[in-house]
C-alpha cells in the first residue's frame, strides 16, 4: 500500500478558503481499531461510508526505523501527550490512518469474563454485549487480522527470558498473541513496523472499506457534529496541514443514516463537548481511566539483543485478580539510552553493553479516574493522578518482575526508582522499595489504553451513551470506541475496541 | 518555537556531558560525535510547544544553577568536565521531582537522537539494518 490508494484523499491539498463537502451512508470519525472496524462492517454491507482522520496517512516508504520519525509523524503531540497530576504521565496515542494501531505492539486479546459481567450487571449493558456476540466478533478479526502467536523463531532472547522465568517460578504465561503476517523479528512494532507485516487498520480494514467505494480524508480534524431534526446529520471539520494548522479549507460531511464517533478516549469526549453532547450526565470527559506502567531492565550475561524479536512477544496474566499483567518491552537504543541509570561515561558504559539488556513492563489495572477537557490555550488537558493504591500494585509488580529478572538469570538488575540504588544484584535488594512512599513521582512511567470518557449505560442521568453506543441526546449519534468503555480491562484492549465498533456498526446495517 | 544560536551551544554542551565520547571500548561516539543538534532543530520545529518550553527551561536552569548545585560562580558550559557531570548527577539524584526531572528530560529527547544514529548503533552491536533517521538524512542533502 505504498501508493496512495483511490479515494483516499488528503484533505490538506484543498484550496484555502475553500469548502468542501461529501455525503454518505455513515460518517465515522477516526480510522484506529474502532473507526476502521466499523467501516469494514458499514461498507461489507454495501452502505456508502467515509471516515474523516485528523492525521496523515503514513506510506511504508516514507516509515524509518529510528522513534522519532515516528514519533514526529504519527503520534500524537509528538509523542509528548501527558496527563498532569503529581507526575507529568506520558498518554501514548496514534495519529495517523489506522489511528494507534500503526504505532501499537500488535497485542490482541479479549476481554476478561470478570470485566463483561460487571458491565452487564452492573452498568444495564444487558443483551447489548453478550459472551457469545463478543466471540463470534472476536473469531472473524482473528482471522481477517491473522491473530496467532509468534513463533520461536522470530520471538527473540527478550521474551524467551521471561518464559524461563515463568516457566521457574510456577507462572502463568504465554506468547502473545499478534495481528502479524511474516513477522521478521525487527522489534520495530512502535516505530510504525516500517516492514508492513503488522496487520494495522491502515494495512486491512481501510484498504477493505476503499475498495468498497469508501472514501477517507485524512488531516482533516472533525470540530462539531451536526444536527437536523433531533437527528445527527454530519461532521465539519478544519482541514490541517502537515504542521497540524488550519489551511483555510474546511470539509463538511452531511450523513444520511448515522454518525459514528471513533475518535479514542482523549479526543472524543472533547467532539461531544464541542457539539454539546452529554450535556445532562455530567459524564463527558470524565472518569478517565488508563493502564498505568512502568519497566524494570535486567543486564545478563549472554547477549539478548532486543533489536530482534516481537517487540512485546511474550506476557503473563496470572496476576491479573491482583490488578496487574506484565509483558516484555524491546526497545531499540534510542529508547533504551534513556532508561538506563546515570549519567556520563557510567551512562556510557551500560549503553555500550545494551546488547546484553533486557526490559520487561508492568501495567496495572489502575482505579483512578481522570479528566479530558480543552485546554485553556485551545489544546487538550488531561488530568490522571495514580492512587496510592495503584502506586501500590506497581510496586508489588516491579519487584514480582525483579525476582522474574533473577530467576531467568540476570546478573543485575536496574530498578529505574528513585530511591532504591541505580543497580541491583540480588531479588532481595529490591526489598527496598517497601519503604518508599506510595508516590507516583518515583517511577518513570507511562499510561496506554485510555477508557471511559463517555460512558455507555442504560442510565441516562449517569451516562453519554446507551448500552447500543447511541447518544442519550441525539439519535443517530454513535459512539464505538473505548469512551464507551464503563471501566478499564487489565488487558490490552484494542481487540475489544475493534469487537464492540464491530457490533454497533453491525446494527446500522 | 526555535532555540537560539547560544541555546543550542549550551545544550550541546550539556548533551556532551550526559553522553560523552570515548567513555566506552567500543562506543567510541558521543553526543558530540553525532548532528545532534539537526535533531533538535527538527524536535523544535515539530513537538509543542509545552514539551518545549520544559525543554528550554531545563537547558536555561543547567546552565545557570552551579553556584547553587556545586558552589561554583560559572555557567554550565565554562565548567571543567568533571564538574559538569557533578551538576547533572546532583540534579538528577536531587529529591525534587521537577529538578531531577531536568536532566533526564535532555537524556531522553537527547538519546532519542544520539543513539538513533546508524554508526552510534553499530559500535553497540546492533546487528541488524537500520536507517539513517529522516532528520539527519535532509540533513546530510542539504549539506
Amino acid at each position: 500500500m505504498s501508493q496512495r490508494p483511490e479515494r483516499l484523499y488528503d484533505a490538506s491539498d484543498f484550496a484555502a478558503g475553500v469548502t468542501h463537502t461529501d455525503e454518505a451512508d455513515v460518517i465515522i470519525i477516526g480510522s484506529g481499531c474502532a473507526g476502521a472496524a466499523a467501516a469494514r462492517v458499514i461498507a461489507g454491507a454495501g452502505l456508502d461510508c467515509i471516515v474523516v482522520e485528523e492525521g496523515p496517512w503514513y506510506p511504508l516508504e516514507k516509515r524509518r526505523s529510528d522513534t522519532w520519525t515516528s514519533f514526529r509523524s504519527v503520534w500524537r503531540d509528538s509523542g509528548f501527550q501527558v496527563a498532569r497530576g503529581r507526575t507529568m504521565l506520558p498518554m501514548l496515542q496514534g495519529r495517523a490512518v489506522g489511528g494507534s494501531t500503526v504505532i501499537n505492539g500488535a497485542i490482541v486479546h479479549r476481554i476478561p469474563e470478570p470485566i463483561l459481567q460487571t458491565w452487564q450487571n452492573e452498568y444495564g449493558i444487558g443483551d447489548a454485549l453478550t459472551t457469545s456476540s463478543l466471540t463470534r466478533v472476536y473469531d472473524t478479526l482473528d482471522a481477517e487480522l491473522s491473530v496467532k502467536p509468534g513463533p520461536d523463531d522470530i520471538l527473540g532472547q527478550n521474551n524467551k527470558l521471561m518464559r524461563i522465568a515463568a516457566e521457574k517460578g510456577g507462572i502463568r504465561s504465554n506468547v502473545i498473541q499478534r495481528n502479524v503476517i511474516g513477522c521478521e523479528a525487527f522489534a520495530r512494532c512502535l516505530q510504525s513496523c516500517p516492514n508492513g507485516r503488522k496487520q494495522s487498520m491502515d494495512l486491512t480494514f481501510l484498504p477493505y472499506a476503499l475498495q468498497r467505494g469508501s472514501r477517507i480524508y485524512s488531516m482533516a480534524r472533525a470540530d462539531r457534529i451536526v444536527s437536523q431534526g433531533g437527528r445527527a446529520s454530519g461532521v465539519d471539520c478544519t482541514v490541517l496541514a502537515a504542521d497540524g494548522k488550519p489551511t483555510g479549507a474546511r470539509l463538511q460531511l452531511r450523513a444520511r443514516k448515522a454518525v459514528i464517533v471513533a475518535a479514542s478516549a482523549i479526543q472524543t469526549p472533547l467532539l461531544l463537548a464541542a457539539s454539546g453532547i452529554g450535556k445532562r450526565s455530567g459524564q463527558v470527559g470524565r472518569r478517565l481511566q488508563a493502564h498505568p506502567g512502568s519497566s524494570i531492565m535486567g543486564v545478563f550475561k549472554e547477549p539478548v539483543h532486543m533489536w530482534f524479536g516481537a517487540t512485546q512477544g511474550y506476557e503473563t496474566t496470572h496476576y491479573w485478580a491482583e490488578k496487574m499483567k506484565f509483558e516484555t518491552v524491546g526497545v531499540p537504543p534510542e529508547v533504551g539510552a534513556a532508561r538506563l541509570p546515570g549519567y556520563g561515561p557510567k551512562l556510557m558504559q551500560r549503553i555500550g553493553e545494551f546488547g546484553h539488556v533486557a526490559q520487561w513492563g508492568a501495567q496495572v489495572r489502575a482505579e483512578a479516574m481522570g479528566r479530558v477537557k480543552k485546554g485553556i490555550f485551545g489544546g487538550t488537558s488531561i488530568t490522571y493522578d495514580q492512587t496510592n493504591a495503584d502506586i501500590g500494585r506497581l510496586k508489588i509488580g516491579l519487584k514480582r518482575l525483579s525476582n522474574m529478572m533473577f530467576d531467568a538469570g540476570a546478573v543485575s538488575v536496574f530498578p529505574g526508582i528513585h530511591g532504591m540504588p541505580e543497580e541491583i544484584y540480588s531479588p532481595k535488594e529490591f526489598d527496598a522499595i517497601d519503604h518508599l512512599p506510595d508516590d507516583p513521582r518515583i517511577f518513570h512511567g507511562i499510561a496506554s489504553h485510555m477508557f471511559g470518557t463517555a460512558v455507555m449505560s442504560a442510565d441516562p442521568a449517569k451516562s453519554v451513551v446507551n448500552p447500543m453506543g447511541e447518544c442519550h441526546d441525539l439519535p443517530g449519534c454513535y459512539v464505538a470506541d473505548s469512551s464507551i468503555f464503563p471501566t478499564n480491562m487489565g488487558v490490552n484492549p484494542a481487540h475489544t475496541i475493534s469487537a464492540i465498533a464491530w457490533l454497533i456498526a453491525e446494527r446500522l446495517v | 518555537m526555535k532555540l537560539t544560536a547560544f541555546e543550542m551551544h549550551w545544550l550541546l554542551t550539556i548533551l556532551a556531558t550526559i553522553y560523552p565520547s570515548n567513555a566506552h571500548p567500543r562506543l567510541k561516539s558521543g553526543a558530540a560525535d553525532t548532528p545532534v543538534q539537526h535533531f533538535f532543530a527538527d524536535v523544535f520545529a515539530t513537538a509543542p510547544w509545552l514539551p518545549l518550553l520544559g525543554i528550554r527551561a531545563a537547558i536555561w536552569v543547567i546552565t545557570f544553577c552551579p553556584l547553587l548545585v556545586i558552589g561554583r560562580f560559572s555557567r554550565f558550559h565554562k565548567l571543567p568536565e568533571p564538574d559538569r557531570l557533578r551538576v547533572i548527577e546532583t540534579l538528577g539524584h536531587s529529591n525534587l521531582y521537577p529538578v531531577r526531572e531536568m536532566p533526564m528530560l535532555i537524556k531522553t529527547i537527547g538519546g532519542m537522537g544520539f543513539a538513533s544514529m546508524p554508526d552510534v548503533q553499530k559500535q553497540i552491536g546492533v546487528d541488524v539494518a537500520v536507517d539513517m533517521p529522516a532528520w539527519a538524512q535532509r540533513n546530510e542533502v542539504r549539506s
